[in-house]
């Protein structure tokens, strides 16, 4: 006999829940906030202590460079008050938000607050939360922001890079980080255990910890060792590392956590606690965390620039050129920062622009334009049709909208370009230049190279996460405003002929739907979910696009061809990487970016526009034309036109742009004929 | 509660033995709570109250044993003893009452008492999820007979109890942090099949999970005279033209009426106790297979590239309760149906749901149609007739429901559309599959100045700093709504007046292949389009939320089927609609001249 009894909840009493006394939260004035005074709160642990006003202060740009930034560096400094306290420190850190879990919950609402947690002896765990007052956080991975060149990183974080620092380890002592306490360190846990969202991997013992997955400054990171087993590594390089960031709701209210979201980039203030005691503490060298994937690249000190091999995938050779250097913090455990206060970076490029002393007229504007189609053009052969398409597909950046181009992602103003060059060696010694300039102008920018065999091993998979799973670590998961290359890259001996699997199509699907409607499909287990993807994409192929329909370049707003010409009148930019010269191009780019949504406001270029479109549709009847003009035609040469206004800084398109983006579009037609 | 209601049926029926069993034969299960909790806010206050929440299950553990009671046995005099299980801790006998030796119990696992607990995995919803966030989850725990109740790809509203318990710092140690984990026990399971999708409408009700305010608000729609060409105008409002093709997505996204009395019995074992799409407990039957008539309606978009295919596609996906969006070139087999996977938490082999399978009771749209491959186009045809998908791997063998409809676009093979060929011919799919679409859509893209004109302006139109999009008269959301309560809801019947329309009007297409052509006629019509008008019908119905299809549907059923069948069918040599170039991929004109030529040829 089986008797089910099924109740509405009206017809049940309501269950009487004790409910705790919120404390208020600490409202109150500080006389003097300062930063002396919320050093003191937190070395004495008295983190609840630090007021609303103190707070504040952290948006303060003299305040922030007082505080010591989060780096690898950080752990190892001499300077005992920081790594003696066994409290935490305050620390700032910069990074891009790659992963967030499930929320957590805490004992001991306030007096916990700030800290990981505390131990409990003989806790009854039955009656556990009885009469406790428990707090929620959000755990959210922050990593260092993937292939940030030298130049971003000091304006971002305003650390100067000291990579001469990496090799100097004799001040290293393990037994002083963060917490004095040196324990016997129970080794089989894992970042995940640590924390509350692991009730599923919580009994089973086959999950064991990962090493996380570094890459080298400005180096770029080796995906050809990305696979499905690395889930639970993150990301980071000999300066920085990753962090788990709990950031914290009102208290006042019950409300989740106030956060930011995924692959934005965030500056957090927060309370540092690294537990020595569950850390793993053999100390990685250089050479084996070279192993771990990255493929690290000597600095050039001369001219300042990092060179790039080739091949990333072999670097085996580089690693004698390595110092042996401890992997600080531990890699069997994730620092944790107690978020106060954080700031989010919705625009990296006001930060790069320096304001000249006279407000800069068009002129100015037409000679950077100018200097930066010549600089390109000089890498890209002499072409200057392709220059300027590359410096348009530099300057792109996404404008929120209405979704005006229809199922489109709702950006606008976006641009892929599509290089077709003659054969590989010459994508070899163009990707070289263009990743060596583009590298010192660029905020960040990754090489992706793509062929069947690294599609079919699923090394540019989009981002996977299943359960509480970690994100995979994933090459397409970037922040806003990244410069991807895609290079075609010569097969593997021995394995060119092979098909492309359905993991490859994956794979495919993803990069194409980045380059057409800026969005990642990134996988949550039974469903996939669309992530933006506004990044300034460059294709680097022999395919011409019409031989192959289907290809991935097809996929990109701008296709042209190579054309190299000897033309004994083209300007030849001979200081490409002079210092001053690079600070005036990436003055330029940033200034444009910055001048927002660019309208359509004059009817005149409507209307000629209209025009356009049904005069060209109008040579194609009757023809059996490979090309017509369709929709899509319309579509992009309103964008040219947009990016050409965006390139003179002007906020609105004029029919100068319009013209100019028409010559531009039929000369790249043109050099595919 | 289980205690109380016990007593009191112990009262009403003394003869009720309450020790025959060990798993509780009354239990008592609150659900339709008030409130409806989300998982990014669950407030701690919550802990150790009875909530509910709405999620899709992405994982279950295999079948747990747990401990009840304990028997233990003194190894000196085998006195034995039997321990209740108290909030998850077993106190262990120190001392034998019987030889007073001290610690000498040993657990007897063979006489201990075990129930039955699962492991599950709770997920939000992509509905539910905020832009730029990932979603989060939590475990839940089902015990005794809500084992083996849920599948992965559920959507779930559960009722529980919300625990939190300390983390150890190692499970051998009895230090904990001050950190816990939290989970649900859960109560109840209540399937929200399709509807799960009805968010953000303030309070719910038992009524398609709406509330009252918002159900009027769609009666008023639906009242309105003009209610169909405000659906069409609220449909994808920055696609330009393209009416008809409009008029038949819709009629697919409010879709047919499905002639299926089985329950969702076919992947459950015959003797579990299931919660079926009511949300009722029931025991399922063995598997039978009743009458099965498809209510959803198919539909294929053929023509050149740039024409909007893909964007109406990629809108129907998000307007659509359960939609999904895939490419045929990126899909295989696997990926359509299911696969099977090891799970990387638990290590087994689960199967990980494909898009058909995961737009069940929904709409799957599927870009690029013809560069699928003949491995998965051939999945294709069990799954659109049937409306099932069968997986046999890995010692795994299931059928899944795939009661979908499919949305699906195709480019011509030479790029452009040829006119001097038939559909099969510039598309090169199978004519078994073409055949069950019931709307074949041929969108070609001829230059004409008045219509180029028209289409810049409205281009042009979008690009001011305040687009010129018409802002249609029917919100997003209240569109989306409007959809999912018709589909659950309206259940038309066909009046005899559609009845007579639709049958003169098939006889009317019938008639047409043989009166165009004296002697042996064309088949201009089959049984299949028959049905095809009963659906579209049904939708029409469905649109203006009438329990009963009218003469109008009926009428403007064939009129939509005759405006897609008209260009997809006709036979480009001929200038006849000829149905068997889709049903059989040669037209009646082709067969007739190979035959003759056969003929011909035995003759010699």
């Amino acid at each position: 006999v089986f008797i089910m009894a099924c109740f509405s909840e009206d017809s049940l009493a309501a269950k009487h829940v004790e409910v705790p006394h919120r404390q208020s939260v600490n409202q109150s004035m500080s006389p003097n906030p300062s930063i002396e005074s919320i050093l003191e709160k937190v070395k004495a642990g008295n983190f609840n202590a630090i007021t609303v006003d103190e707070i504040s202060l952290f948006q303060k740009e003299s305040f922030k460079q007082s505080v010591p930034f989060l780096d690898n560096h950080f752990w190892r400094q001499s300077d005992k008050e920081v790594k003696n306290n066994t409290k935490g420190s305050l620390v700032r850190y910069v990074g891009m938000v790659y992963d967030m879990h499930d929320p957590e919950y805490y004992e001991g609402k306030y007096a916990n607050k700030y800290r990981d947690y505390d131990y409990c002896y003989n806790m009854d765990e039955t009656n556990a939360v009885v009469d406790k007052e428990l707090g929620m956080r959000l755990p959210i991975v922050i990593v260092p922001i993937p292939e940030i060149s030298d130049w971003s990183r000091s304006e971002m974080v305003g650390v100067k890079m000291e990579p001469e620092s990496l090799g100097n380890s004799e001040n290293l002592s393990f037994a002083t980080i963060g917490d004095n306490n040196e324990k016997k360190r129970s080794s089989s846990l894992n970042m995940n255990e640590q924390d509350q969202n692991s009730n599923f991997s919580n009994d089973n013992p086959s999950i064991r910890r990962q090493r996380p997955r570094h890459n080298s400054k400005g180096a770029k990171i080796d995906y050809s060792n990305t696979n499905q087993s690395s889930r639970a590594s993150f990301p980071s390089s000999l300066l920085d590392c990753s962090v788990l960031a709990k950031f914290y709701g009102a208290d006042n209210a019950a409300e989740p956590p106030r956060h930011p979201k995924i692959n934005e980039l965030v500056e957090i203030f927060g309370i540092t606690h690294n537990d020595p005691t569950e850390a793993e503490f053999q100390p990685v060298k250089a050479k084996e965390l070279a192993n771990i994937s990255a493929n690290i690249v000597p600095v050039d000190n001369d001219n300042n620039t990092t060179s790039h091999d080739d091949n990333v995938f072999s670097f085996d050779e580089f690693q004698s050129c390595l110092p042996d250097v401890p992997a600080l913090p531990p890699p069997s455990v994730m620092p944790r920062v107690h978020v106060i206060h954080f700031n989010p970076i919705k625009s990296r490029d006001s930060l790069f622009v320096k304001e000249p002393s006279s407000i800069p007229n068009e002129s100015d504007y037409t000679d950077d334009r100018l200097f930066c189609i010549n600089a390109f053009s000089s890498i890209l052969e002499n072409d200057k049709v392709a220059g300027e398409a590359l410096l348009l597909a530099l300057l792109s950046t996404g404008e929120p909208s209405k979704a005006i181009v229809p199922g489109g992602s709702g950006l606008l103003g976006t641009t892929s370009l599509n290089l077709s060059i003659e054969n590989k060696e010459k994508i070899k010694v163009i990707g070289k230049g263009l990743k060596k300039y583009l590298g010192q102008i660029e905020p960040n920018l990754v090489t992706l190279p793509f062929s069947k065999t690294l599609l079919n091993d699923g090394n540019l998979l989009p981002p996977t996460k299943q359960g509480n799973e970690s994100c995979s670590n994933s090459p397409l998961q970037l922040p806003r405003g990244s410069t991807v290359i895609l290079e075609q890259s010569s097969p593997t001996p021995g394995r060119g002929t092979e098909k492309i699997n359905p993991t490859g199509q994956k794979s495919v699907s993803a990069i194409q739907s980045m380059m057409k409607c800026n969005a990642i499909p990134y996988h949550f287990g039974l469903y996939d979910l669309d992530f933006e993807a506004d990044y300034r994409c460059v294709v680097l192929t022999t395919i011409l696009p019409l031989d192959k329909p289907s290809n991935i370049a097809n996929s990109c707003m701008m296709t042209m061809r190579i054309l190299s010409t000897h033309d004994s009148s083209a300007t030849q930019v001979h200081n490409l990487f002079e210092s001053h010269t690079l600070q005036k191009v990436r003055n330029y780019l940033s200034k444009c970016r910055l001048v927002g949504s660019i309208a359509l406001s004059d009817r005149q270029v409507c209307n000629s526009a209209e025009a356009e479109f049904v005069k060209r549709r109008k040579s194609h009847v009757g023809a059996t034309s490979v090309n017509p003009v369709e929709e899509e035609d319309l579509h992009r040469w309103f964008t040219l036109a947009r990016l050409e206004a965006r390139s003179r800084a002007c906020p609105f398109v004029t029919v100068q742009d319009w013209n100019r983006a028409l010559l531009l579009d039929d000369a790249m037609k043109g050099s595919l004929k | 509660m289980d205690l109380v209601l016990k007593r009191e049926y112990a009262i009403l029926h003394p003869d009720f033995e309450e020790e025959t069993s060990t798993s509780n034969p009354i239990q008592v299960r609150p659900h339709n709570l008030r409130a409806l909790s989300h998982m990014r806010q669950l407030d701690p206050l919550k802990i150790d109250t009875l909530i509910s929440l709405r999620g899709m299950i992405v994982r279950t553990s295999p079948l747990i044993p747990d401990l009840k009671i304990g028997a233990f046995r003194c190894t000196i005099c085998h006195h034995l003893i039997e321990t209740l299980i108290d909030h998850g801790h077993i106190a262990e006998p120190t001392l034998c009452p019987n030889c007073n030796t001290k610690r000498s119990y040993r657990l007897l696992h063979n006489r201990c008492t075990f129930a039955n607990k699962q492991m599950i995995r709770l997920q939000e919803t992509p509905d539910e999820i905020p832009p730029g966030e990932t979603p989060i989850g939590i475990v839940l725990f089902g015990y005794d007979d809500l084992v083996e109740s849920v599948r992965p790809g559920d959507r779930m509203e559960i009722t529980g109890v919300l625990r939190a318990m300390p983390r150890r710092v190692h499970p051998r140690i009895s230090k904990c942090k001050s950190v816990f984990k939290t989970y649900l026990d859960v109560i109840y399971f209540q399937n929200l099949g399709a509807s799960g999708q009805k968010e953000g409408l303030g309070k719910r009700t038992d009524d398609g999970g709406f509330s009252e305010e918002r159900i009027r608000e769609m009666k008023a729609l639906s009242r309105m005279p003009d209610v169909y060409e405000r659906l069409v105008e609220a449909l994808a409002p920055s696609i330009w033209e393209l009416e008809d093709v409009k008029k038949g997505v819709l009629c697919m996204l409010f879709g047919g009426r499905n002639n299926d009395t089985v329950p969702a019995t076919l992947n459950t074992p015959t003797t579990t106790t299931i919660t079926d799409d009511e949300g009722e407990l029931t025991t399922a039957p063995p598997v039978k297979r009743a009458f099965h008539k498809r209510g959803d309606i198919n539909i294929l978009l053929c023509g050149d590239p740039g024409t909007s295919k893909s964007q109406l596609l990629s809108y129907v996906h998000k307007l659509s309760p359960r939609g999904v969006y895939t490419s045929g070139k990126g899909s295989s087999a696997v990926g359509l149906t299911a696969s099977v996977v090891r799970d990387p938490e638990t290590r087994e082999l689960v199967l990980e749901s494909g898009a058909l399978v995961l737009s069940d009771k929904g709409i799957c749209c599927i870009d690029e149609f013809d560069k699928m491959s003949e491995g998965t186009r051939a999945i294709l045809h069990e799954a659109m007739e049937q409306h099932t998908v069968s997986v046999a791997k890995a010692g795994i063998l299931a059928s899944l429901h795939a009661r979908t409809s499919i949305l699906a676009s195709a480019n011509p093979i030479d790029s452009r559309y040829n006119p001097r060929k038939t559909v099969v011919e510039n598309i090169q799919l199978p004519p078994t599959l073409l055949s069950r679409f019931d709307l074949i859509y041929l969108i070609l893209d001829h230059p004409n100045i008045e219509r180029d004109r028209r289409l810049a302006n409205h281009l042009v139109g979008l690009y001011y700093e305040t687009p010129t999009v018409v802002t249609p008269r029917i919100p997003q959301i209240l569109l989306k709504d409007y959809i999912a309560y018709a589909r659950d809801t309206i259940v038309p019947e066909l009046s005899d007046l559609a009845t007579q329309t639709l049958i003169s009007g098939y006889l009317e297409m019938r008639r047409l292949g043989h009166s165009q052509r004296s002697g042996t006629g064309t088949i201009s019509a089959t049984p299949r389009q028959l049905e095809s008008l009963i659906r579209l019908s049904e939708g029409l119905a469905k649109m203006r939320l009438s329990t009963e299809v009218t003469r109008s549907d009926a009428h403007e059923a064939l009129r939509l089927m005759k405006v897609a069948t008209q260009a997809a069918a006709t036979d480009p040599r001929t200038g006849r609609i000829d149905m068997d170039m889709i049903a059989t991929g040669r037209a009646q004109v082709e067969r007739q001249s190979r035959e003759g030529l056969n003929t011909a040829l035995k003759e010699l």
